[in-house]
């Protein structure tokens, strides 16, 4: 058995760890920030920490995945500014100033950070428009409202440092609600811009992205609404900051949503088999292996190809044309590593590569098995058909045979017969005459005996007359009465041979093993199998599995693609029945 | 001249015995095997031994196994072995070790008194005879290769009488030629066709041997 | 979501399991979020609205201890309700929904008002009984070992005698009640009593949480291994509860402290005890992905299929190396192990049967019904029903495999059997007809012909006996074809003395030169006859086809197969392979190969190639 490591455990990998130090770290950083809050504040304390340690953590275990690594980036570095922020507690110094801007960067990163996701980049003009904007909202925004106010305006102490050049409350209030009004327009053309990206993405992803967008529209729609309690000039730092938790923890949503979503995919690929398990059912076949890896991959325009005598073929034995665009080909493999079969997929899908990997090798398990039975069908049927071919191989030869032992030496022989029969008339001689008498009778026999073993072979009746007529010479010969009903008709040589050999040998069983009083023989054409029977009313009880004469023949008639049922109940007679198709 | 019968058929045994006894041979001895016969001339051996080659129990080689045992028990003794096919092994294994007084037969040459007294008469006088329809094979398939066509018509001849057993004199009794034609006719032959005698240098006087030799050479064809 | 337990009475009874391979359970909803989920999520909601009420003059003021303690109030619900769904865990779910709802009432304290109060220290009491006794009963669902039930007792007596202790001896101020309308019957209000009563119960409380744990470790080691997985860590949260617990709960346990801190407490007591649940969720969570992964495993771990794979897979995938796996033969009816050997079951009509200890076998059925194996697994396996299910699904989907290719197999050997069968029986007849030829007819016209001989001796006529002999010409005539006949039929010597001088005969009549190189090895009858007319016909191939003047036949012994090369010089015509499809056929029915090479010039090979037993 494969050694399975305790330690550490799947779930604890590099990749959690780091991210667990980066949320641990972030926390720190967060306590330090905002220790003179926290002190009055544990439970705020504790809900904040959790939070911008979720955020850190979220964002590392993204960083270090496969998928949105800049995302995950941008949100550790989200998680910092947050961080940050909570500076504002010590309300001496630039914390005050450091922080107000550290919110602005917190709420940028978070923006760029959904925006590049999951591409890494920012995709479409609007998305780096809304990006610029943004910066000159959030930054810009953020220096005219300090520019033009005092610190004691936004909540916090006279003496920290603030570049109050032309403080002015007139102005500082058109330019706090100028920027707030920009914040929630920021924020309408945010969720816009994602909610147009939906229709783009593909049916999968469209599942996986939903979700983040509703956190992300949840997250920006509270946020903003916490932001407007903030108008006017009458603040206390207690209010900022209580507008900050309530913002950090509508912000935590997002990255909690984005885990989710990668749990949810590795959920996905970790349940694959067990969900093509469910669709595939009896008979598998490759349509229906077809049809689940399209609804569990769920590509409607999903193709699959089977490997086909060094080629890939459709199911209508087409072969796969080359590599179109925006599609894309993987191939599956058996275990054994031979080529199996290659599948098309939306390209879209190739983000999701470790869950089409493992549907397909489910599907190429369940694909490999449809070959093998369809390949150990066919040399089935191979044996069948050589076996087939073999008894009608046979059946000819003796025909041959038997044709050949009547006509080379019969017809000499006949010749000497009249030979013989001109010397005994010719001559005088008592003795050569008597001789000659004895010779005639030793040839009868020999004929006679010739004869025998050409019928034992192939009745030359038979292969003359056909079936009725040989099965009525026999019948005739038989000692017990037979009653016949037999077709007129001929039938291929290998089924009248086997039919009259089997035939022969029940009627032989009847007589000599049953000892009937009367015999029934039929044989009924159909159009699909002939029909014959043999039953008597002798004391039955015979072996239900023919042993002896009738094996041999039972195998004939197999061969045939034939079935020979014997019935012999105890005192009621035996019925001998043997079906054999029409070719 | 006696003669002791070996068949295992009754129906041509006893035609075979009428035929005997009535051109004058004396049959004494009629068994159905060979192991019969040896029982039945164990005291008084006749002249020659008529065995069938295909006899019970495995009707493969019981003749050639009696007749070693009937040579090896009465020195002598000719022996007869009759078969129904033409087997030119089964022939060859009759005269592996250059016996005297042995004969193959085909059966159906035994229904000619003639062929059959005259076969009797060589084997009791301790010649080799090897039916004249084997020779006729195997000198044929040879000819179809070529290999005798250095040979004249009168030296095939000669190669096919001595194939079957005859001495010289028989050789040049029935082509008509003199003792010394038929001894040149030999030894041309024997040049020609490189036949060397397994037992020894080419003997073209002891036709027993030669016999073997001549047979070795024909039958060297089908493997070479 | 959580693990769902085959509803079974007790350990004693027969546990009864059919696994049958079934078709898909279409879900319309998706699989995480089933009925139990719902009904789950409802029940979350409304104890948390009940949490809401109960403390709502409290949350007024503290807002972030409100969402703390709702959540964790609405998540014990909620593992409760799902845990409850369960056959085993049912009575833990109900605890612990209990739990969640003893511990919104323990709010109703912050009203400081009529009944709140003195229900409040009853109800904590209460839910830190039902989710100590909850745990205990996880996962068997009955409190297994003595030492459980002594705790269970005592943590009664203690919960609920110290509240009944303090009200009894204090007045309401001095519990940090203060309102006007608290009802607080206070009968013997003795200051020192209380404080005594205060330090006693803050003592029990400490040795409560102390013994759980100690309760809890004694448990472990005698849990198999799968056990220990699920208890581990829930017997870690449950401990750090406990003691965290009684720790917090020290505090506040002295005279007229303000009613905050008393509900702070409260507060981070709740944030604390929710880790119980989670753990819980995530033991729950973790059986419930394994269920789901199995099938990927099994996978992986059975390629390529073979019945002994799909053995050491369960093995691998249940943890369970004593696993033992039989497999029904069709064609034997009955079931046979790895190895293939037969062997007997005692097995129940309904599919089940339990071994002597804890072993328990199941019947693994296939899609159509019927019998597909039988598995033997060890007791330890017996809380995780539906882990072995998926396995045994996944496994007999395998094993489906396996025996399909089983029987296509045996189908194949009982074909080919057949073959050998047809091909004796005629070999036989062959036989039979060649010596009936030979010792019948042939030797009665030889007769025939020694008594032509006798009528030529006896007359003196010389034109009987030429009309004698003509006779015998005839009949000599006769017998030759009659020799030919037999020949083709069956030749002697080949049963005699095998291919070897057949062949010689074969190749003498041929008129063509022929190289024979033949081993003098004997081989089955039905071989030698079938390669025997194989070899004839590739021969007369050669020369009536090819019109070859060189020909080779080399028939050799290697590695248990027989080895026959026909090598001619003739140009082959066009397609040798269908003038030698007889030959072919005969050959492969044997299970041998033919191979036809050679092209215009080459000469051609036929080479034969064909098992010898």
């Amino acid at each position: 058995m494969r050694p399975v490591p305790r330690w550490p455990p799947l779930w604890l990998g590099a990749r959690v760890r780091r991210a667990l130090a980066a949320g641990a770290s972030v926390a720190a950083a967060t306590l330090a920030s905002g220790w003179p809050h926290w002190r009055g504040h544990p439970a705020e304390a504790a809900v904040t920490l959790a939070c911008c340690g979720g955020f850190a953590v979220a964002g590392g275990l993204f960083a270090a995945g496969r998928l949105g690594r800049r995302t995950g980036r941008w949100f550790v570095l989200a998680a910092a500014a947050w961080a940050v922020t909570w500076a504002a507690a010590w309300n001496t110094g630039a914390a005050p100033l450091v922080s107000v801007f550290a919110q602005s960067v917190f709420f940028l990163a978070i923006g760029v950070g959904v925006l590049s996701y999951p591409g890494g980049r920012l995709q479409g003009a609007a998305a780096r428009l809304w990006t610029a904007a943004a910066v000159m909202i959030m930054v810009g925004g953020q220096a005219l409202l300090c520019v033009c106010s005092r610190p004691g305006w936004n909540g916090f102490a006279g003496s920290v440092t603030w570049p109050a050049i032309h403080p002015d409350h007139e102005v500082f209030d058109c330019v706090q609600r100028a920027v707030t009004a920009a914040m929630a327009a920021l924020a309408g053309a945010f969720v816009i811009i994602l909610v147009a990206r939906l229709p783009r993405t593909g049916r999968l992803d469209r599942a996986l992205a939903v979700p983040v967008a509703a956190a992300v529209t949840i997250g920006v729609t509270g946020a903003l609404a916490v932001q407007g309690t903030l108008l006017g000039t009458g603040l206390d730092l207690d209010d900022v900051l209580e507008v900050y938790l309530i913002q950090g923890v509508f912000a935590t949503g997002l990255p909690l949503a984005f885990l989710a979503t990668a749990l949810r995919t590795r959920f996905a690929e970790l349940t694959v088999a067990e969900r093509m398990h469910r669709l595939l059912t009896a008979p598998v076949s490759v349509a229906t292996v077809r049809d689940a890896l399209r609804t569990v991959l769920r590509d409607d325009t999903l193709d699959l190809w089977m490997w086909a005598d060094g080629g890939y073929v459709d199911m209508a034995g087409r072969s796969a044309g080359g590599d179109v665009p925006g599609r894309w080909r993987h191939e599956v493999r058996t275990s054994g590593g031979e080529p199996l079969a290659t599948v098309d997929v939306a390209v879209a899908l190739r983000d999701h590569e470790p869950l089409v990997e493992a549907a397909l090798i489910a599907g190429g398990r369940a694909l490999e098995t449809v070959r093998l039975q369809a390949a150990a069908q066919a040399t089935l049927e191979r044996a069948r058909d050589a076996r087939e071919r073999l008894v009608r191989v046979q059946a000819a030869e003796r025909e041959r045979l038997a044709a050949d032992l009547k006509r080379s030496a019969q017809q000499r022989l006949r010749t000497l017969e009249e030979m013989l029969a001109g010397l005994a008339e010719a001559t005088a001689d008592a003795a050569a005459r008597e001789q000659a008498r004895t010779c005639r009778r030793e040839l009868a026999e020999a004929v006679a005996e010739l004869d025998d073993l050409a019928r034992g072979v192939h009745p030359a009746i038979l292969a003359d007359s056909g079936l009725a007529p040989a099965i009525e010479l026999v019948a005739a010969r038989t000692g017990v009465p037979v009653r016949l009903d037999l077709p007129a008709g001929r039938f291929p040589p290998e089924i009248e041979s086997t039919l009259y050999f089997a035939l022969c040998e029940a009627l032989t069983n009847a007589v000599k093993h049953a000892r009937a009083a009367s015999i029934g023989l039929t044989v009924r054409p159909g159009p699909a199998e002939i029909v014959a029977e043999v039953g008597d009313d002798g004391i039955g009880g015979a072996s239900a599995t023919p042993r002896g004469g009738l094996a041999g023949l039972t195998d004939r008639v197999r061969a045939l693609r034939g079935q020979v049922t014997v019935t012999s109940p105890p005192g009621e007679g035996t019925t001998v029945r043997i079906v054999l198709p029409v070719p | 001249m006696r003669v002791a019968v070996a068949e295992d058929s009754g129906i041509f045994r006893q035609a075979l015995v009428t035929l005997l006894t009535t051109v004058g041979i004396e049959v004494v001895v009629s068994a159905g095997s060979g192991e019969e016969l040896l029982a039945l001339i164990a005291e008084d051996p006749p002249d020659v031994a008529i065995v069938d080659l295909h006899m019970p129990p495995t009707f493969t080689n019981e003749g050639v196994v009696a007749a070693r045992r009937l040579l090896a028990r009465h020195p002598g003794l000719g022996v007869l072995v009759l078969s129904a096919f033409n087997e030119t092994p089964q022939a060859m294994e009759l005269f592996r070790d250059q016996p005297r007084g042995v004969g193959y037969l085909l059966k159906d040459h035994v229904t000619d008194v003639d062929n059959l007294r005259s076969a009797l008469e060589r084997v009791r006088s301790g010649e080799v005879v090897i039916d004249p329809d084997v020779v006729t094979r195997l000198v044929e398939a040879r000819h179809r290769e070529q290999e005798l066509a250095r040979l004249s018509g009168r030296e095939r001849e000669v190669l096919e009488l001595m194939a079957e057993g005859h001495s010289n004199a028989g050789i040049g009794k029935r082509l008509h030629l003199s003792a010394r034609t038929v001894e040149d006719h030999v030894r041309a032959i024997f040049t020609k066709l490189k036949i060397t005698s397994p037992g020894g240098p080419p003997g073209p006087q002891d036709s027993n041997k030669r016999v073997l030799a001549v047979l070795t050479w024909l039958r060297a064809a089908e493997t070479r | 979501m959580c693990p769902r337990w085959p509803d079974v009475a007790g350990w004693t009874s027969i546990e009864r399991m059919v696994v049958v391979i079934s078709a898909p359970r279409r879900r319309r909803s998706p699989p995480w979020f089933g009925a139990e989920t719902r009904r789950a999520l409802a029940a979350g909601l409304a104890v948390a609205g009940l949490a809401l009420l109960a403390g709502w003059p409290y949350w007024r003021g503290h807002p972030a201890a409100a969402a703390i303690t709702l959540a964790s109030c609405a998540a014990i619900a909620v593992v409760g309700v799902l845990l409850a769904t369960g056959g085993r865990t049912r009575r833990t779910g109900l605890l612990f929904a209990a739990a969640s709802v003893c511990w919104a009432a323990n709010w109703a304290a912050s009203w400081d008002a009529t009944l709140g109060p003195i229900m409040s220290p009853y109800a904590q009491a209460t839910f830190y009984l039902a989710l100590a006794v909850g745990v205990l009963l996880y996962p068997g669902g009955r409190l297994e070992y003595l030492a459980d039930r002594i705790w269970t007792v005592l943590a009664c007596v203690v919960l609920w005698g110290c509240p009944t202790a303090l009200w009894v001896t204090s007045e309401p101020e001095w519990a940090a009640f203060r309102g006007d309308s608290v009802w607080w019957p206070a009968p013997f209000p003795d200051l020192e009593v209380f404080r005594t009563v205060l330090k006693v119960s803050g003592g029990l409380y400490v040795f409560l949480a102390v013994s759980l744990a100690v309760v809890l470790l004694l448990r472990l080691p005698r849990m198999g291994r799968m056990r220990r997985l699920l208890i581990l860590p829930v017997t870690l949260a449950i401990g750090f509860v406990g003691i965290s617990a009684a720790l917090t709960q020290k505090p506040v346990m002295t005279t007229s402290i303000p009613l905050d801190d008393l509900l702070h407490v409260y507060v981070v007591q709740g944030a604390v005890v929710v880790i119980v649940p989670l753990t819980l969720l995530a033991s729950g969570l973790r059986v419930r992905i394994a269920e789901l992964t199995v099938a990927g495993r099994m996978l992986r771990l059975t390629a390529p299929v073979s019945v002994e794979r799909v053995r050491d897979a369960l093995r691998d995938v249940l943890h369970d190396p004593t696993l033992e796996l039989w497999f029904w033969a069709p064609m034997e009816e009955t079931y046979v192990d790895t190895a293939g050997l037969p062997v007997t079951l005692d097995l129940a009509d309904d599919g089940t049967g339990e071994r002597d200890g804890d072993r328990r076998r199941h019947r693994v059925r296939s899609a159509a019904g019927g019998p597909l194996a039988v598995v033997e697994l060890g007791g330890a396996l017996r809380d995780h029903g539906s882990l072995v299910e998926a396995a045994l699904v996944a496994g007999g989907r395998a094993l489906e495999t396996a025996r399909l290719q089983a029987s296509v197999q045996a189908g194949l050997e009982q074909v080919r059997a057949a073959y050998r069968r047809l091909v004796r029986a005629e070999t036989v007849e062959r036989e039979r007809l060649a010596r009936d030829l030979h010792d019948g007819a042939q030797q009665r016209l030889l007769a025939l012909g020694a008594m032509l001989g006798t009528l030529e001796a006896v007359t003196g006529d010389p034109a009987v006996r030429e009309h004698a002999r003509n006779c015998r010409g005839e009949l000599m005539e006769a017998l030759a074809e009659l020799r030919a006949l037999a020949r083709e039929v069956q030749p002697a010597l080949l049963v005699q003395d095998g291919l070897g001088p057949a062949l010689e005969v074969v190749a003498e009549r041929l008129g063509t030169r022929v190289a024979l190189d033949v081993t003098p090895r004997r081989f089955s009858r039905e071989i030698e006859s079938t390669l025997y007319s194989a070899l004839c016909e590739a021969l007369s191939y050669a020369v009536d086809r090819a019109r070859a003047t060189q020909v080779s036949v080399r028939v050799g012994e290697k590695d248990g197969r027989l080895v026959a090369e026909v090598g001619l010089d003739g140009a082959a015509p066009a397609a040798p392979a269908a003038d030698l499809a007889g030959l072919t056929g005969r050959i492969r029915a044997l299970r041998g190969e033919v191979e036809v090479d050679g092209g215009p010039g080459t000469g051609t090979t036929v080479r034969m190639d064909l098992p010898c037993e």
